[in-house]
């Protein structure tokens, strides 16, 4: 268990920046899981704590430890790569043991601990054979037991998940959250999969173009966003946002899955006409069109095309955001503005 | 009825198309075959029967001697000195090559995309792309025991000059330097396009494992150019067996025999001496000797080579 922080980081290729004076709290036994668009910055972050960058900039610190000058085979760490980065020439024994070796930790304890991680993943069986032979998802047990065989403070895994298929990956994302509870051990995941992040992380890291925007758990990134970007990247179909029509350019903000499908009370209600319908089966995503553009909406109300109603969306579900994108506090003044022209309950 | 005719006919009009598609690729590769079978298939045929043959280059009617010139070859005393040498010059020169150019292409794949690596790569390369001749020239001047550029160098430095070409114990090693210098760039390009090839990850991970470097060469990069490394012994073993240009104008074979390897001795035998049955014996040895060396070499490859 081992907790990570960022203090001031910087890092520049050249001249291009990537990222900039970033600070970055990695809380001990977390499963953290940094996740944007790609270009973000977060696999530059993941790799920095691993070593595997240099920081142009500031200070990383391991339990207190400065690590920046420290190589990363020394960082008490173990990383599983997107493409596993297996050694094609060793057999999958090798490949699991090829660390241990060179920690010079003596025989028994490697078999030991062989033994006991090829049972956790199932990779008993295929110990003799070569990387080559084996099928995507058993790389990706090899890599992982690669890693988990080290017995590292932490785990850096570099979106593990995306050269399986959707069945796999989500078998794997069962695996991994079964991992971390019984290690306890500090995960830091990689990915752009806003899925991903959210079934498996206990603390989330949304980044954008080399900055964090929100780092919180998943259920307050998806019921508390603090901007109209956090707002939006979690969620499907993407939150609501209707603007140019409220006061101070503020925008109004509500999750599909908000907005009723009939008048409400302590609320608005809009005159909505039925576009199209996407059929989930639980649920049905309807576009609706109104006055202030389209929206969105996600409901088990079974309703044709074409149908007009009043959709309603409480006051209680609304997120407000100001001119600069981020969340501001839903104050008496800006309801009654808000009821004032969008209309107010049924009356 | 019509029903089957038609069936049978649509059956019998593709039989026709493939064979007609079988006839052109043959035809495609009948100019390469007869190429092949006039200068390669031929000649090989000609010169193991002509190896039982006696007789001299102007000799009409060669009379048979079965296998009498292998037992000339096999009594007569410069034979086995032959074989010795280019045994040895076959393993300096292939040794050399290979833990040179090694070295080498390490070193620079290390250093990719920086202006040193652009001007040495360069400068490894060029004597490649000289043709033999001028090097050997260019050598046979260098070396020159008494007024050769790297004895004056020694001189001038104080050193006792070197005997190179001009004493049998060092004239085959030089001669085996001089092929190495010029044989290098080659293989060193070679090997760097298969350092190319390793991913940047393997290496990473390798680093995540705290591995030391010498232990990264020897367990990740050099079983990763396992594959052209077999290439390249394979190639270079051959290339040395064949050695002619060098030897023939730095050393005419000598001195004492020292240098005198099989192609040399062939060439002798059959130009000098006019006996070309004991040099197509000769020939046939050689051939034979490749063949045993490269299979064996395949063998080993089989155990430590690792294709992805």
């Amino acid at each position: 268990m081992s907790s990570i922080s960022l203090k001031n980081v910087t890092k520049a290729y050249g001249d291009v920046v990537v990222i900039e004076d970033l600070d970055l709290e990695i809380k001990s036994g977390s499963f953290t899981v940094l996740v944007g668009p790609s270009g973000c910055g977060k696999s530059t972050t993941l790799r920095m704590i691993t070593g595997l960058e240099k920081v142009t900039k500031g200070d990383i610190f391991i339990d207190g430890v400065r690590v920046n000058d420290i190589a990363p085979g020394k960082r008490d760490i173990s990383m599983v790569f997107q493409n596993y980065a297996l050694y094609p020439t060793m057999t999958v024994r090798d490949n699991i043991e090829f660390g241990l070796i060179n920690q010079k930790i003596p025989k028994e304890e490697r078999n030991r601990r062989i033994n006991e991680v090829c049972n956790i993943v199932g990779l008993t069986e295929y110990l003799h054979r070569m990387p080559a032979n084996l099928s995507g998802g058993q790389r990706q047990r090899v890599a992982l037991a690669r890693s988990m065989v080290k017995e590292p403070k932490v785990f850096m895994m570099d979106e593990p998940l995306s050269n399986l298929d959707a069945k796999l990956r989500a078998a794997m994302r069962v695996e991994l959250i079964n991992m971390h509870k019984k290690m306890g051990t500090t995960f830091v995941y990689v990915t752009h999969d806003q899925v991903e992040a959210m079934s498996m992380a206990t603390d989330i890291v949304l980044m954008d173009e080399g900055k964090i925007i929100q780092q919180s758990s998943p259920s307050e990134l998806y019921h508390n966003p603090n901007c109209i970007y956090t707002a939006q990247f979690v969620g499907s179909p993407q939150t609501n946002v209707i603007d140019g029509h409220l006061s101070n350019e503020v925008k109004l903000g509500f999750r599909p899955e908000r907005v009723r499908m009939y008048e409400i009370e302590n609320g608005i209600n809009i005159l909505a006409k039925i576009a199209t319908r996407e059929m989930l089966g639980a649920e049905i995503i309807y576009s609706l069109e109104t006055q202030y553009g389209t929206i969105m909406a996600k409901s088990d109300k079974d309703l044709p095309t074409d149908t007009e109603l009043k959709v309603g969306v409480e006051y209680s579900h609304m997120y407000l955001f100001g001119a600069d994108t981020y969340r501001i506090p839903f104050t008496e003044e800006l309801k009654a503005n808000i009821t004032d022209v969008f209309g107010g309950d049924k009356s | 009825m019509s029903k089957k005719n038609k069936h049978l006919e649509i059956q019998s009009v593709a039989g026709s198309n493939e064979k007609r598609e079988k006839l052109i690729g043959y035809l495609m590769a009948l100019p390469a075959v007869v190429l092949l079978i006039a200068f390669t298939v031929y000649p090989l045929f000609y010169l193991f029967y002509r190896s039982l043959y006696g007789g001299s280059i102007i000799t009409r009617e060669p009379k048979f001697v079965g296998i009498d010139n292998y037992v000339a070859l096999v009594e007569s005393r410069d034979f086995g000195q032959v074989l010795r040498n280019t045994a040895v010059y076959t393993i300096i020169t292939v040794g050399l090559t290979m833990v040179l150019a090694i070295i080498i292409a390490v070193w620079l794949n290390g250093k990719r995309n920086s202006k040193l690596n652009n001007i040495a790569q360069t400068f490894i390369f060029t004597p490649h792309i000289i043709s033999m001749v001028s090097v050997s020239t260019l050598f046979l001047w260098l070396m020159d025991s008494k007024n050769g550029f790297i004895n004056s160098v020694l001189v001038a430095l104080g050193f006792e000059p070197y005997t190179f070409l001009s004493s049998p114990d060092t004239a085959l090693l030089s001669v085996s330097l001089v092929s190495v210098w010029k044989g290098l760039g080659y293989y060193v390009l070679l090997i760097m396009a298969a350092l190319q090839n390793i991913p940047t990850s393997v290496y990473e991970a390798a680093e995540m494992d705290d591995t030391p470097p010498l232990r990264t060469f020897f367990k990740i990069t050099l079983p990763m150019i396992s594959p052209t490394i077999l290439f390249i012994s394979v190639v270079a073993v051959i290339a040395s067996f064949r050695v002619f240009d060098s030897i023939n104008i730095m050393t005419g074979g000598g001195p004492l025999n020292s240098t005198n390897t099989l192609v040399y001795y062939i060439y002798d035998f059959a130009y000098t001496y006019g006996k070309p049955g004991q040099a197509c014996a000769a020939g046939i040895v050689l051939l034979v000797f490749v063949c045993i060396v490269t299979y064996v070499q395949f063998l080993v490859g089989k155990k430590r080579v690792h294709y992805q």
